[in-house]
């Protein structure tokens, strides 16, 4: 049930593309906004780069969520899920899983025009930072498809989703950018290994509060 | 009538609240011993603290509101938890002024990024966006069932936050208050009473509130 | 075989439903009459589990729907008002996954027979927001058609049908009556619910004032009701 769901999602995607390739977009807007406007040299673009890179993925992760449950809202397809016997908290699942994957793609997409406009010199072991992002996507969507759920039939839904999302992720946020800044910098990860502890309590918190509360979310 | 004071007991909790208060203040100018380093400074402590604690404590209260209300979903819960949400917000706002009072004067700055303030500005940020979903979620019966999921949520948040700000900057650990219990009788006992009547103070807003939004519902059903 | 107990609802402080209970046996085939507006979507989505009742219990085969696990609720079709189908998806996608979701293994070229069935041949890879709204009441035929289902919830189930798609639809109708399937429709025709189902319920002011079988009714009273 959980893969027939994570895979309608990403079907849908690939069908209508109004997910990944506005996300991808928006971020690139935000980037050459932020290089045009500090035009910085490369020590300070490197001191900003952890924190700016997880605000753009902030603000795509809004727009990513928003999108994904509009999706569900035309022709009131949710319905179909939702009367479907299938329990609430699988389906909480089934979003933030898919939502993470949306999110990784757009990740994948974004860092490399990040990487050259900021002119940044990364460290070797890459893929030290897809764990990163892994784990932060995985705490950015179970947060925020809590919120979705919530705002999703409320008025001025696009304005409502973000100012309940920013404040309750901002603790993973800050974990997220102190796990990049030390990744960043080029130190072992045993030295910094709390932030990533710190990334998946988080993670872990809220994916069960997500599955237990899905349920009073989705009530009408 | 159903004005709150138009019960005597409801116009006498207020003057004896009103005293109290009065009681409080002049205690803590008068009867309180000064601080070496922060003299005048530091009697914002015995304010600052108590309504913090205050303000916390209503939170747990919407917090538990909130699960009870998706249990049993009756109305009670669900104003106790807007009321107690409502009065929180007013007193973490107090925290959040009176915070920078007392930091001017010791740390020459008006802000800091030390974890209790930060985790006191996150969680009211938390709360405006409780506000407004109770005002544009929807039809009352569905906003008070997300609100109420709204405030475990954040509960829930609020330690991690702190314990994330806490790790995050660690020059930021100095705090002016010392920890309470070590500190001697003379401080100890007027803090206690300022946080009682704080506390009664709290008690007997939310009492008016629950009152209010009784009222209003029932003009709403008719 | 479907229980509603005392079902309360209302939205801004104005109550829609109150105090509603009847009894579905297996086999009844229901009539949900009313005006426009008085309740009989909000109380199909009660009891499809779309909606959430304020007050009261609904027991499905004698289990409670909002205690017990999802699963026990695996039979119940509910076909609301809107079209309850993705817009960017094909027909056969949204049919494979609606079957899907309600544990039913379905071959495609099942899928495909029952859309050429319904006249929806030529378009069955086409995203379905490109239908007319009269194909999209078709498909919900077509959901019907292929989930073995026990219990079915539709609301209106002629809305947006020309001729040609109604009786196409009556004769699925026809068919699940014959093979003594349980259904409850929402619709406001008394002529066409007295002459092919088997109950009627009559929802007015809040409450279900009527609800009786058919061969007692007398057709003139319910329609000064529903004037």
């Amino acid at each position: 049930m959980f893969y027939t769901l994570v895979r309608k999602d990403l079907l849908l995607e690939l069908r209508t593309k109004e997910i990944v390739i506005p996300m991808f977009a928006f971020g690139l807007a935000i980037i050459m906004i932020f290089a045009l406007s500090f035009n910085a040299s490369q020590a300070i673009n490197h001191a900003f780069a952890p924190g700016l890179l997880w605000i753009i993925i902030l603000f795509i992760s809004s727009l990513g969520l928003n999108r994904m449950f509009v999706l569900e809202k035309e022709f009131d397809a949710f319905t179909l899920t939702l009367s479907a016997p299938i329990d609430r908290g699988i389906i909480f699942l089934s979003k933030a899983i898919s939502g993470t994957i949306l999110l990784l793609i757009s990740q994948i997409m974004i860092i490399p025009p990040f990487i050259i406009f900021m002119n940044l010199s990364i460290p070797s072991d890459w893929y030290i930072m897809i764990l990163i992002l892994l784990i932060g996507d995985l705490g950015i969507m179970s947060v925020g498809t809590i919120v979705s759920g919530l705002s999703m039939r409320a008025k001025l839904s696009e304005m409502l989703l973000p100012i309940l999302f920013f404040p309750l992720v901002s603790p993973h946020i800050i974990a997220c950018v102190k796990a990049t800044n030390y990744w960043f910098k080029g130190l072992s990860i045993v030295n910094w290994q709390t932030w990533i502890y710190l990334m998946i309590s988080f993670v872990l918190v809220f994916f069960l509060l997500g599955f237990m509360i899905f349920e009073y979310i989705t009530e009408e | 009538m159903n004005l709150f004071f138009s019960k005597k007991i409801n116009v006498i909790s207020a003057i004896m609240v009103f005293i109290l208060m009065v009681f409080n203040i002049y205690n803590i100018t008068n009867n309180t011993p000064m601080v070496p380093d922060q003299f005048w400074a530091q009697k914002i402590f015995y304010f600052h603290v108590p309504i913090a604690w205050t303000g916390f404590l209503s939170y747990l209260i919407v917090m538990i509101a909130g699960v009870l209300y998706l249990i049993n979903k009756r109305t009670i819960w669900d104003h106790l938890g807007y009321a107690a949400a409502e009065i929180g917000t007013l007193f973490i706002v107090l925290v959040l002024i009176t915070g920078p009072i007392w930091a001017k004067p010791i740390w020459g700055t008006w802000w800091t990024w030390e974890p209790r303030l930060t985790t006191t500005l996150i969680l009211f940020l938390i709360y405006v966006g409780y506000f407004m979903l109770r005002t544009f979620g929807g039809h009352p019966e569905r906003t008070s069932r997300y609100a109420a999921v709204l405030g475990i949520v954040a509960f829930f948040d609020v330690p991690i936050i702190f314990y994330s700000v806490r790790f995050w900057e660690e020059r930021y650990q100095s705090h002016p208050q010392v920890e309470i219990a070590k500190q001697n009788p003379d401080i100890i006992i007027p803090f206690l009473i300022s946080l009682i009547i704080f506390s009664i103070l709290f008690s007997f807003m939310l009492k008016y509130r629950l009152h209010v939004l009784k009222v209003a519902l029932n003009r709403k059903k008719n | 075989m479907y229980t509603i107990n005392n079902i309360y609802k209302s939205f801004f402080h104005r109550i829609i439903l109150e105090d509603i209970s009847f009894k579905v046996e297996q086999g009844d085939v229901i009539a949900l009459l009313g005006k426009n507006g008085i309740g009989k979507s909000t109380l199909l989505r009660i009891l499809g589990k779309i909606s959430q009742p304020d007050k009261g219990t609904i027991l499905y085969n004698d289990a409670n729907i909002y205690k017990e696990k999802a699963i026990i609720r695996k039979g119940i079709l509910y076909l609301g008002h809107d079209v309850g189908l993705y817009p960017s998806l094909s027909a056969i996608d949204n049919l494979k996954f609606a079957c899907s979701i309600h544990g039913q293994k379905v071959k495609d070229t099942s899928i495909v027979s029952i859309l050429n069935q319904l006249g929806l041949s030529n378009r069955i890879n086409d995203q379905i927001k490109i239908y007319s709204k009269g194909m999209l009441q078709s498909l919900k035929y077509a959901l019907a058609g292929l989930i073995d289902w026990d219990i079915l919830f539709f609301d209106e189930p002629f809305s947006s049908l020309d001729l040609k798609r109604r009786k196409a639809a009556q004769g699925h109708i026809d068919t699940w009556i014959k093979n003594s399937k349980t259904m409850i429709f929402a619709t406001h025709d008394p002529e066409w619910s007295l002459s092919h189902c088997s109950r009627l319920l009559l929802l007015n002011d809040q409450k279900l004032i009527f609800d009786q079988r058919t061969n007692e009714i007398d057709i003139k009273k319910i329609i000064k009701i529903l004037r």
